[in-house]
């Protein structure tokens, strides 16, 4: 192929200044990219559910990449929208619970302990997971008299938090009394969670 | 994800030419990636490392053979209304999808990328971890036996 016409399919050079021959090619090297432009499809709609499908109950390796891990792999976007609607209802979100002395051995600075609230009637475990957690369902809330309000108290880093709750090990569900909500990139989504520091009052 | 996922599927689709295929190999690389998390290292360039995972995926199914002859129609369905005018774009649609399956894998990965994703050399060198020169030589190169496949349209 001619360099000029190599120049002109890199951008480098206007279309005028192409030659008759060089010009003629261009229009055919143009009808090409138009058509292929014109007529890319975007992903199908069962793509993502494809691949909730493929590694349902597989679970990441600890400790990696939180932002990246989150719930997802293991939340069938259908199994949160029935949970959440029928079966859940979240009865408070979460407020901080300013400890003074020392810290715990969580190697976090300030470090700010968080309560975590829950009405999850019938679930026989419940555990909050965020990118604090490495996205590890690790952190266990507990309802001690059996009236179905799972607590827990967590110290966690000042900052944004993404986190969502596991029921029974295996039932991921959205806070739905966040302060708010990010996509989480498969279809559903992380609740947030603002921690201030302790000198900064509560959330 | 979302972000990515229409134009690694679209990438998948030019490369082995199926939308059914395309669309089992993303999921396919998407689970993978899901499984080998902790080897990547860089968050912020998760693109290139799951784009990397898929392009060594279609290139696998391409060496193995597996790559079917597939009307472009069944993975780009005809919107066009003139009948005359897509009579043509059908039949250039065939011949494309024929002459871009002809081609070495690095050099269709090079020229999707350019020419059908529309992204810069630097992106792309970027994304496929490769040098400036050596990928002009691929999209050059691709360009040159596409012209030479489809000599007649020329």
């Amino acid at each position: 192929m001619e360099p000029e016409l190599q120049s002109y399919l890199d951008g480098q050079i206007m279309p005028e200044a192409l030659s008759e021959r060089a010009g003629g090619e261009a229009a055919v090297w143009e009808t090409i990219q138009s058509l292929w432009a014109a007529q890319s499809p975007g992903a199908p709609p069962d793509l993502i559910p494809g691949v909730m499908q493929r590694i349902r109950g597989a679970r990441p390796r600890a400790g990696v990449l939180g932002w990246m891990i989150a719930p997802r792999p293991l939340r069938p976007a259908a199994v949160i929208g029935a949970a959440a609607a029928a079966i859940f209802l979240a009865v408070a979100l979460t407020r901080t619970l300013e400890r003074p002395g020392p810290r715990r051995d969580t190697g976090l600075a300030q470090a700010v302990y968080v309560q975590f609230v829950l009405k999850a009637p019938g679930a026989k475990s419940v555990a909050v997971a965020g990118d604090f957690s490495a996205w590890a369902a690790n952190l266990l809330l507990e309802d001690a008299d059996g009236d179905g309000i799972w607590t827990g108290v967590f110290p966690l880093p000042p900052g944004l938090h993404k986190y969502m709750f596991l029921l029974d090990g295996q039932r991921w569900l959205t806070d739905p009394f966040a302060a708010a909500y990010v996509d989480d990139g498969f279809g559903g989504k992380n609740a947030i969670l603002q921690v201030v520091p302790s000198d900064g009052g509560q959330i | 994800m979302a972000r990515h996922q229409d134009r690694l599927y679209r990438f998948a689709v030019h490369m082995v030419g199926s939308a059914d295929t395309a669309k089992d190999l993303l999921q396919s690389a998407l689970v993978k990636a899901y499984q080998s998390l902790d080897q990547c290292h860089e968050p912020e360039r998760f693109g290139p490392w799951i784009f990397r995972i898929l392009s060594n995926r279609c290139k696998d199914y391409l060496k193995a053979g597996r790559s079917r002859e597939t009307a472009l129609d069944e993975a780009w369905p005809d919107r066009r209304p003139d009948p005359a005018e897509e009579a043509y774009r059908a039949e250039l649609r065939t011949r494309l999808h024929w002459a871009l399956g002809q081609l070495p894998a690095s050099q269709k990965e090079a020229f999707i990328l350019k020419h059908v994703e529309g992204r810069s050399y630097e992106e792309i060198a970027d994304l496929l971890g490769t040098s400036l020169g050596s990928l002009k030589m691929r999209v050059y190169r691709a360009r040159d036996n596409l012209r030479e496949l489809l000599k007649d349209l020329f």
